[in-house]
């Protein structure tokens, strides 16, 4: 906004931010052309962590992670915040990847870049709308304090990565796998049959499946976000405990 | 923290920042550096 990172809005600036009809997604490649033309441009996953690691912010917490895309062999379309989860050192809380991408490559793909993933008081990956998948993760905490330790542990290992801690939707908002799972992929052809591809795609899966599910996924969506913050509060407290005591 | 003419930095989030408080929520119409306390409700 004005040519410049906004890290937290006025309410002058959220009213102009909200009210616009013409906000561009901005992804990585995207951040110097929106900033040097002075454009409204709202954040990805991956410039989030950048502006983040820019402003010292150490931990930020978002809905979902993009990911491998489902169709990947034929697309190539991989989201660029896996790439910054890899080089970028900030903790993202997140609900799992989007559940309409290609979730076990996305947790290839992190695991082949080296990016730390924890469960959140859970074995297996959420799958954003719903509180589990069958993908089994390797890492699990049960405590905010010792997703602090990992992240103190992550950068005296001078790893300069990000740490991805996935935090289930509360079971009382997860939706039915069978039910979500065959809306995403009414979305996903619908999607194809449009023509739709690159950064349109997320959006307007997002907005299928709202339309489709009669709002429970935005309902979703914005519960698993609110626990997200809490989440992400607590690690964020524990992170600044544990460094006061060094 | 790193001085970048590139970033506009909400006041009440540079103080925290500065100050090296852990969380800062948008919460009501204001940013508020929080206690840990907040994240017990």
């Amino acid at each position: 906004m004005d040519g410049k990172i906004k890290i937290g809005l006025s309410d002058q600036e959220l009213e102009t931010f909200a009210r616009s009809g013409n906000v561009a997604k901005v992804s990585m490649r995207d951040f110097p052309g929106i900033i040097a033309r002075k454009q409204l441009g709202a954040t990805t996953v991956a410039t989030t962590m950048y502006a983040a690691h820019l402003a010292g912010i150490k931990v930020f917490v978002t809905g979902g992670i993009g990911g491998v895309h489902r169709g990947y062999e034929e697309t190539m379309d991989v989201s660029a915040d896996l790439e910054e989860l890899a080089r970028t050192d900030v903790t993202v809380v997140c609900a799992g990847a989007k559940a309409i991408l290609d979730l076990p490559r996305t947790m290839e793909y992190l695991e082949t870049k080296g990016v730390p993933v924890v469960g959140y008081k859970t074995d297996v990956l959420p799958a954003f709308f719903t509180a589990t998948s069958d993908i089994k993760l390797v890492e699990r905490a049960d405590s905010p304090e010792e997703i602090a330790k990992m992240i103190i542990a992550k950068a005296q290992l001078k790893m300069g990565c990000g740490l991805l801690v996935v935090n289930p939707i509360p079971e009382e908002y997860s939706l039915d796998h069978e039910f979500i799972d065959h809306v995403i992929e009414q979305a996903v052809q619908a999607a194809q049959e449009q023509g739709v591809t690159g950064k349109n795609i997320t959006p307007f899966l997002l907005s299928e499946i709202t339309k489709r599910t009669e709002g429970k996924s935005l309902e979703a969506n914005l519960e698993l976000v609110y626990n997200n913050a809490l989440v992400g509060a607590q690690i964020a407290t524990a992170l600044a405990a544990e460094l006061a005591q060094k | 923290m790193e001085k970048n003419q590139i970033l506009d930095i909400q006041p009440a989030v540079k103080a925290a920042l500065e100050a090296g408080s852990a969380v800062v929520a948008l919460e009501s119409k204001q940013c508020q550096p929080l206690s840990p306390s907040w994240t017990a409700r």
